[in-house]
């Protein structure tokens, strides 16, 4: 069996939870942020917001289409959104009324990655641990 | 080989929690196979099954000393796992920084609405 590793983001906005779900579920509105990369967005071509409903999107990768298909899992407006996104990792979006607006908590699970990545390296998890630490600080 | 087929591989060889042990094992310096045999109780067949399996994708290297077999980790061969992993922190990074701007603008404009919208 193949161990995953999961990793978590978490950002609190001065918006409340429901534009941030509508950010999230609003195919126009996703457009303009959802990506890959620092500076790739994502070309959605499914995003149907319901549980079953169907993902699909892709970037151009050198000139060569990658595509990535999920599935909805959960849907609960405003708060819970839970998709597959190619294979087996699977992305929860938490968003949680806060008061200065709303905190969103990605949580990126099945990454094929080993808890032995991080006894050897060091890298990942600390990095993971210092965006944390960053995040607190700056809240 | 494409960095995806390093990837695969990686993940082949690092998809076995025996494996993973004796990674762990070798990050704190070269090991002979009996010590590893020993420590965590693998008959001679099954450690070297493993330890083949790492050698293939380069991850622990194995030298001869006369009949002592001692392996020691590759730990370079491991940037593309943590690379690809990084990747996933920076790209979630910029995405919720995207989503900050976006959501900033939208409350910006409802505030107060830019010439274009309110002059008609």
């Amino acid at each position: 069996m193949t161990t995953t590793h999961s990793a978590t983001f978490t950002r609190t906005y001065s918006a409340p939870p429901e534009r941030v779900w509508a950010a999230w579920t609003d195919v126009a509105v996703l457009a303009r942020w959802y990506g890959c990369a620092v500076d790739q967005l994502w070309t959605i071509h499914t995003w149907d917001v319901r549980p079953g409903g169907e993902l699909h999107v892709s970037m151009d990768f050198d000139g060569t289409p990658f595509v990535v298909d999920g599935t909805f899992l959960d849907v609960d407006e405003p708060t819970l959104l839970r998709y597959t996104f190619g294979g087996e990792q699977v992305i929860t979006v938490a968003i949680a009324a806060h008061p200065q607006g709303s905190t969103v908590t990605i949580t990126h699970d099945g990454l094929p990655s080993e808890a032995m990545v991080d006894t050897v390296t060091g890298g990942w998890s600390n990095s993971i641990e210092q965006l944390a630490d960053a995040v607190a600080a700056s809240v | 080989m494409s960095a995806t087929d390093q990837l695969d591989e990686l993940f082949g060889a690092l998809a076995s929690a025996p494996r993973r042990d004796i990674v762990t094992a070798l990050t704190e310096g070269p090991v002979t196979t009996p010590q590893l045999g020993e420590r965590f109780g693998f008959s001679k067949q099954a450690l070297n099954r493993h330890v083949r399996e790492l050698e293939r994708c380069g991850l622990v290297r194995r030298r001869l000393d006369g009949r002592v077999h001692t392996l020691a980790l590759e730990p370079d061969r491991l940037a593309p796992l943590t690379e690809w992993a990084s990747l996933i922190a920076t790209a979630w990074e910029a995405n919720l920084d995207r989503l900050g701007a976006v959501l900033d603008e939208a409350s910006r404009s409802r505030s107060n609405p830019p010439p274009e919208s309110s002059s008609s």
